[in-house]
């Protein structure tokens, strides 16, 4: 991947996720089983559906497909 | 990173609770990977390292809303590869990254094979996330070494 908007797309997702997970403590606590999305390391939204949450954060400033999205899932035993 | 290598972090992330006296730690092990999409740029995604997953599994929830880029492997497989959770699933393949700290900012691409949840199971705790399953680290020969008492840092997956 050598286009530089691509890469510039692609850094500002990173420093979205890598903005989650640093504060991924305290999000966790704040929307436990729930998603949020990330835009500029602030949360826009959260909420447990995904599609919804993409539909309801995205607009013309923020393109759907560069919106991060961190979930913070209930604790569960994976099922075999 | 290891010359000649390549290494992702695994991140240890939860809580302690306590009652009656008694602590006990609500952990969990992830890993950071970014998934390929039709519509654009890699989307970074944290996975669940799930040991006790033989395949990777990627929910309904995430893949078609994020219109991951994945194609179905024929089979024929096994029925406890078509399903998940009581509901079907196709096995099938996807490029993923490991997103770096300098440009381009992503590693790869590597494929992965993963069950492909084609629908959402009714007795689900909510958002699953995608589980990082033992065949990842089997088809890539990883060494994996990691400890659940110190947070975030937990440790590495080293794929040679």
């Amino acid at each position: 991947m050598h286009d530089p908007a691509k890469v510039a797309v692609v850094r500002q997702m990173k420093d979205d996720f890598d903005w989650a997970l640093q504060h991924h403590t305290e999000l966790e606590q704040q929307y436990p089983g729930e998603s949020v999305v990330v835009w500029h390391q602030q949360v826009i939204a959260h909420g447990t559906n995904e599609a919804e949450l993409l539909d309801q954060a995205a607009s013309v400033e923020r393109p759907r497909e560069q919106l991060v999205v961190v979930e913070f899932p209930a604790y569960f035993e994976t099922p075999r | 990173m290891v010359l000649g290598s390549w290494s992702l972090p695994i991140s240890l992330a939860g809580a302690t609770h306590t009652a009656s006296g008694v602590s006990l730690p609500l952990l969990r092990l992830w890993v950071e990977l970014a998934f390929a999409r039709r519509s654009d740029v890699p989307l970074p995604r944290k996975c669940l390292l799930d040991t006790g997953a033989p395949v990777c599994v990627i929910p309904l929830g995430i893949h078609a809303p994020c219109d991951f880029d994945w194609q179905p492997v024929p089979g024929p497989w096994p029925p406890g590869l078509t399903t998940w959770m009581g509901v079907p699933c196709i096995v099938g393949r996807i490029d993923i990254w490991i997103p770096y700290a300098e440009a381009p900012f992503l590693l790869g691409p590597l494929q992965v094979i993963a069950k492909f949840v084609q629908a959402t199971p009714a007795q689900l705790p909510g958002n699953i996330p995608i589980l990082l399953g033992l065949n990842f680290l089997a088809d890539y020969l990883a060494q994996t070494a990691f400890q659940c008492h110190t947070l975030p840092h937990a440790g590495s997956i080293v794929l040679p």
